[in-house]
C-alpha cells in the first residue's frame, strides 16, 4: 500500500506553514537564551498553563497516538485505564506530594534530586539508565514516523525520519528548553484540531455510539468474548479469560495504575522537566493538575478511532473502511489513525491531519532530546567529565548534546527496526527502568532512614528483578525471546499487556523491600542533609491565603472526582 | 524580550484556518468518506475563530502588561 495517500498543494502549504511557525518561535526565542538555566530549564520563568500545556504534550508521541489507537482496536475501552486509572492519580501524587520537593530542592533535573537526596552512584545508575531510554524512546518515535510516511505517502523513510528530526534540532539548538515547551503547546492544539474531526467522520459512518457499541459486540463475539467485552471498561475485568487485554483487575490496579503510571508519570524527567521549568512553585505544583484536564478527555480523540476503526473493519460503516492486514492475515493496528485519515479526510484537511501526525513525532522527539541534553550535561558531562567549567561552557556542551542527542535517536530508530509493536516495547523499557523507580522515590520523600546504599541496592536489584521475571515468563503465543522465557519458562501469561503489569509489580516490589533492608542495615542519613527533600523534615507549604480553586489539593481532588466518574461512565 | 506563546500560535491558526476555509469554499464537497459535508470550509472557520482568539488574548495581556507598567509604585 506505498504511497496512497496524494496531498495537494493546499497540504503541503499546511505543512510547510507549520514548520515554518516551529523554526520561527525558536529563531524568536535565540535572543533569551544566556545562560545554561535559559537553556535547560527555561530560566524557570514559564506559566503554569504553557508548562501544563507542555507537561501533557511531551507525552504525546508515537506512544500516545498511534499506539493508544491501536490498543483501542486491539482492546476496546479497558485502554483507557492507561488514562483514568494510570496517569490521573500518578499527576495528582505528583503535583500535591512530590512537587515540592522536586522544585523545592532546586535541583535541575530528577538525577540530581537523587544526588541531594541519596548519594553520587543512585544519581549516576539514573542517569545513564535515563539517557538510555530517552535515546529509546525518540528512535522508537522516529522510526515508527519513517515507516508511516512511507507506507502511506511514498516517501523515503530514511529521508522523512532526518527531515523531522533536523527541524527538532533546529528549534531546540535555537531556543532550548522553552523552544520546546511553546513548541510543544502549539503542537498540543494541532493534534487536537487534527484528529478531532477523525472521530467526528468515524462515528457518523459507524452510526454514531449506538452503533459503535454494536459493532465493537459483533466484535468481541467473533473473539469469543461477551458482547460488551470492547466496550465496557471495568466490566469484564473479573478474571483473565473474559477480557481482550488478558488482564485482572488487580494487574490493571496496581500494575498499571500505580507501578507502571506512578513510575513514569512521577520521576521520569521528560515530564517532570515540564513543572520544573514553571515560574514558581506554586505554578509548578498546578502543572500536572492543569494537564489532567485534557488528558483525561484525550481517550476520546486517540483510543476512539481505535474502537471505531475495528467496528468498521468488522462490517459496521457505510463507507467501507477496512483496516489493512498485516503480512500474517492478522489487522495492522498501529495504521488506526493514518488510514483512517487517508479514508476521510479531504484535500485540505488531509494535510492538517498529516500535520498533526507529525507534529506529535516530533514533540515527542523534543521532549526526549531536552531531557536527554540536560541529563547528559548536568548529571554525566559535569560530575564525571569535566565539573571545573564556565556556565557558558555548559551551554556550548548542552547544544553539542541535543545534536548527540537526535543522531543518537536517528542510530536507535534503525535498531529498533527489528521490533513490531512500538506500545509493547515501550511498556517492556519502562517496566525495567521506571518501575523500581518509583519505589526509589517514595521510601526516598517519605522515609527519612532510607539511605545511599540502601537506594542504589534496590535500584540495581528492582532492576535485575524486571530482567529475571521477563526471562522467566512467556505471554500465550509468544516464542522465548524477545518477548521473555529466554531464561526458562515457569509461568506463561494470556497476554503481552499482563506479562508487563506483572514485571512491573515484581520489579517495585523487590526495590522497595531490598532499599528498606539494606537501608536498615547502614547508617541512617544525617538529619539536617534532609531538609527540604524528605517530607518529615520539610516546613509544610501554607496553601490557606490562596483563593480555594489554586490550592494543589482542591485541584487533584477534582481531577479524581471527575476521573472516577468517566470510569463508572463507561464501566 | 519574552515572547507570548499565544501570539505565534494566533497567527498559525489564522493562517492555517483561512487557508482551510477558503480552500473549501472554492473546491466545495469532495468525495470519499467526508462526502456528506464540507468539512474544510466549516473547519477552516473553526480554526480561524481559535487563532483570532488566541490574537486577542495575547493582545489583552499586552495591554494589561502596558498599564502595570506605567502606573504609580
Amino acid at each position: 500500500m506505498s504511497g496512497t495517500i496524494k496531498l495537494g498543494l493546499v497540504d503541503w502549504s499546511i505543512l510547510a506553514i507549520y514548520f515554518l511557525f516551529v523554526l520561527g518561535i525558536g529563531a524568536w526565542l535565540r535572543r533569551g537564551v544566556r545562560t545554561s538555566d535559559d537553556f535547560f530549564l527555561s530560566g524557570r520563568r514559564i506559566p503554569a498553563w504553557v508548562a501544563g500545556l507542555a507537561f501533557m504534550s511531551a507525552n504525546l508521541g508515537a506512544q500516545e497516538v498511534i499506539g493508544m489507537a491501536a490498543s483501542g482496536a486491539k482492546y476496546g475501552m479497558a485502554t483507557s485505564h492507561f488514562y483514568w486509572v494510570g496517569a490521573i492519580p500518578a499527576m495528582v501524587f505528583l503535583a500535591v506530594f512530590m512537587m515540592p520537593f522536586y522544585y523545592g530542592s532546586r535541583a535541575h533535573s530528577v538525577p540530581e534530586y537523587l544526588r541531594l537526596r541519596f548519594d553520587e552512584k543512585t544519581r549516576g545508575f539514573n542517569a545513564i539508565s535515563f539517557s538510555f531510554m530517552t535515546v529509546m524512546s525518540s528512535g522508537i518515535s522516529m522510526y515508527a514516523m519513517g515507516l508511516l510516511l512511507n507506507l502511506l505517502l511514498g516517501w523515503d523513510f530514511s529521508v522523512s525520519m532526518w527531515l523531522c528530526a533536523a527541524i527538532v534540532l533546529g528549534y531546540i539548538l535555537l531556543g532550548g528548553l522553552t523552544s520546546a515547551i511553546y513548541n510543544e503547546v502549539l503542537q498540543f492544539f494541532l493534534i487536537v484540531f487534527g484528529f478531532a474531526p477523525l472521530v467526528f467522520l468515524g462515528l457518523h459512518d459507524v452510526g454514531g455510539w449506538d452503533g459503535l457499541k454494536a459493532g465493537l459486540a459483533r466484535v468481541a463475539t467473533a473473539h469469543g468474548y461477551a458482547p460488551g467485552a470492547w466496550s465496557e471498561s471495568w466490566h469484564f475485568l473479573g478474571s483473565t479469560t473474559s477480557n481482550p487485554m488478558g488482564v485482572e483487575w488487580f494487574g490493571i490496579v496496581m500494575g498499571l495504575g500505580f507501578v507502571l503510571s506512578f513510575g513514569y508519570w512521577c520521576t521520569d524527567f521528560l515530564i517532570v522537566q515540564r513543572a520544573m521549568a514553571a515560574e514558581s512553585m506554586s505554578a509548578a505544583r498546578r502543572t500536572p493538575l492543569i494537564a489532567t484536564l485534557p488528558k483525561m478527555l484525550f481517550p476520546f480523540l486517540v483510543i476512539l478511532p481505535g474502537m471505531i476503526a475495528i467496528a468498521l473493519t468488522q462490517g459496521a460503516g457505510a463507507s467501507g473502511f477496512v483496516l489493512p492486514d498485516k503480512p500474517d492475515g492478522t489487522p495492522n493496528f498501529d495504521l488506526v489513525i493514518p488510514v483512517m485519515l487517508g479514508h476521510y479526510f479531504p484535500n485540505g484537511l488531509l494535510g492538517l491531519g498529516l500535520t498533526a501526525l507529525i507534529a506529535s513525532f516530533m514533540s515527542g522527539m523534543a521532549g526526549n532530546v531536552t531531557a536527554f541534553n540536560t541529563v547528559w550535561t548536568n548529571d554525566i558531562y559535569r560530575p564525571y567529565i569535566r565539573g571545573d567549567a564556565s556556565d557558558q561552557h555548559y551551554l556550548w556542551m548542552g547544544r553539542v548534546a541535543t545534536l548527540g542527542g537526535v543522531l543518537l535517536s536517528l542510530a536507535a530508530a534503525y535498531l529498533v527496526s527489528a521490533f513490531n509493536n512500538i506500545m509493547d516495547v515501550l511498556q517492556l523499557v519502562f517496566a525495567f527502568i521506571n518501575a523500581p523507580l518509583f519505589a526509589t522515590f517514595l521510601l526516598g520523600m517519605f522515609w527519612r532512614r532510607a539511605n545511599g546504599h540502601g537506594a542504589f541496592t534496590g535500584l540495581l536489584a528492582g532492576t535485575a528483578a524486571a530482567a529475571l521475571h521477563h526471562g522467566l515468563t512467556l505471554p500465550a503465543q509468544a516464542l522465548p525471546g524477545v518477548k521473555g522465557g529466554w531464561l526458562a519458562l515457569i509461568h506463561l501469561y494470556p497476554s503481552e499487556m499482563a506479562q508487563n503489569f506483572w514485571t512491573a509489580i515484581f520489579a517495585w516490589s523487590t526495590c522497595f523491600v531490598v532499599t528498606i533492608v539494606v537501608s536498615l542495615l547502614g547508617a541512617a542519613p544525617a538529619r539536617e542533609r534532609l531538609v527540604g527533600l524528605v517530607h518529615s523534615e520539610t516546613p509544610g507549604i501554607d496553601d490557606g491565603t490562596v483563593v480555594w480553586w489554586q490550592r494543589p489539593a482542591a485541584l487533584g481532588a477534582i481531577a479524581l472526582a471527575a476521573a472516577a466518574l468517566l470510569n463508572l461512565a463507561f464501566w | 524580550m519574552t515572547l507570548d506563546v499565544r501570539q505565534p500560535m494566533g497567527l498559525m491558526f489564522t493562517l492555517l484556518g483561512m487557508l482551510l476555509a477558503g480552500y473549501g469554499l472554492v473546491a466545495g464537497t469532495t468525495a470519499g468518506g467526508a462526502a456528506w459535508f464540507n468539512i474544510d470550509a466549516w473547519w477552516g472557520g473553526l480554526l480561524t475563530l481559535f487563532g483570532l482568539a488566541m490574537l486577542g488574548l495575547a493582545a489583552r495581556a499586552r495591554r494589561a502588561l502596558a498599564r502595570s507598567a506605567g502606573a504609580p509604585r
